[in-house]
């Protein structure tokens, strides 16, 4: 084999490799439904981790947990003014939203603008199996 | 060579029986105008790809962005290529208008094809803007404000203009789905239309050679 064969055939199969990655990412995204998302939970053995009156982000389902000595809350981890993700300052022990800067207590009431509206409370319900779901209540 | 239309004449400007050597040299033409092309045919396929994931309504655009950027897969890199990609589309435009005019290019007899150029610039930077617009946060919202004053402010057409171009007073889905409209429809159009034409002048008015 000539040796501009064999670099245009190396062009060839790097290239078809590439196009199939993009096309795999592509077709991934596009066929991506928001509605699967939305099934939150997580597995019951996260319960033994927690701290009383430490919340803890679970990222896959999006919420934050905290233990309290006689019960459990659930808040969306999404802020109410415009969705993103607050975070929990132990510190302060408030919560955060690094977008706007709203802060919420631990109970999910408003403290600090611009957001108007409480954190999204979250019911939790032990499913038969190994996991925890959580249920938006609206 | 018009009797192949608009179609034709694309083609035959990508791939072109003959043209002066020196008039294609990446030291003369800076390949901005082809590179800025290329730049909006990856605004489509990534505009087209986001449009199965992106929801036009008031309540649910910016939560929709979000999703595409954290949760749905290789979400965060195809809006971020189509975000990218649409600056350096309008910075490609620029460079190629400075030099059309360092070149003295836009003279007879190619001075009917500088206006579409012209009206080419003005369509990416509007489509540009439409699309920061779709975001809908906060400083999309107040940047939508902005401009629809400024429109508004125009005198003779100005209210019926800016209703035209950015919809309602009242913040709601009918701005949204309007912008949207212009963003991923008409304005797209547009520059296709344009950019055909764009084209079609190069092989009728001939490429405009070194100085």
């Amino acid at each position: 084999m000539k040796r501009r064969s064999f670099f245009y055939l190396s062009l060839k199969i790097v290239g078809a490799f590439f196009l199939v990655v993009v096309a795999r990412a592509f077709g991934k995204f596009m066929f991506w439904s928001s509605e699967g998302s939305k099934i939150r939970e997580a597995p019951k053995a996260i319960l033994d981790k927690l701290s009383i009156g430490e919340p803890h982000h679970l990222v896959d389902a999006g919420v934050w947990l905290n233990k309290t000595p006689d019960s459990m809350t659930a808040f969306d981890d999404r802020c109410t003014h415009l969705g993103c993700k607050q975070k929990w300052n132990p510190e302060l022990r408030i919560y955060q939203c690094p977008c706007h800067g709203s802060e919420f207590d631990i109970n999910g009431f408003v403290l600090k603008g611009p957001a108007t509206k409480p954190l999204n409370k979250l019911r939790i319900i032990e499913s038969k199996n190994s996991f925890i779901e959580f249920v938006d209540q609206k | 060579m018009s009797d192949k239309g608009s179609l034709g004449s694309l083609i035959l400007h990508l791939h072109p029986r003959y043209i002066p050597k020196s008039a294609v040299g990446s030291g003369y033409t800076w390949c901005m105008g082809g590179l800025a092309f290329l730049m909006f045919l990856i605004e489509v396929i990534t505009g087209v790809l986001l449009m199965f994931q992106y929801s036009p309504t008031a309540s649910t655009a910016y939560i929709s962005i979000l999703d595409i950027t954290q949760v749905a897969p290789y979400g965060f890199f195809i809006r971020n290529l189509h975000y990218w990609v649409g600056q350096i589309m309008v910075v490609f435009v620029v460079i190629h208008a400075i030099r059309v005019i360092i070149t003295n290019s836009y003279a007879p007899p190619r001075r009917f094809n500088w206006l579409i150029g012209v009206g080419l610039l003005l369509s990416v930077l509007l489509i540009d803007f439409t699309g920061y617009l779709l975001i809908w946060d906060d400083r999309s919202l107040w940047a939508w404000t902005i401009a629809r004053n400024l429109a508004a402010s125009a005198p003779l057409i100005g209210s019926s203009f800016s209703a035209m171009l950015f919809g309602p007073s009242d913040v709601g889905d009918a701005v949204l789905i309007r912008l949207y409209a212009w963003h991923v429809f008409f304005l797209p159009a547009l520059i296709s239309c344009l950019v055909s034409w764009h084209f079609w002048r190069i092989r009728k008015d001939g490429i405009s050679t070194p100085l």
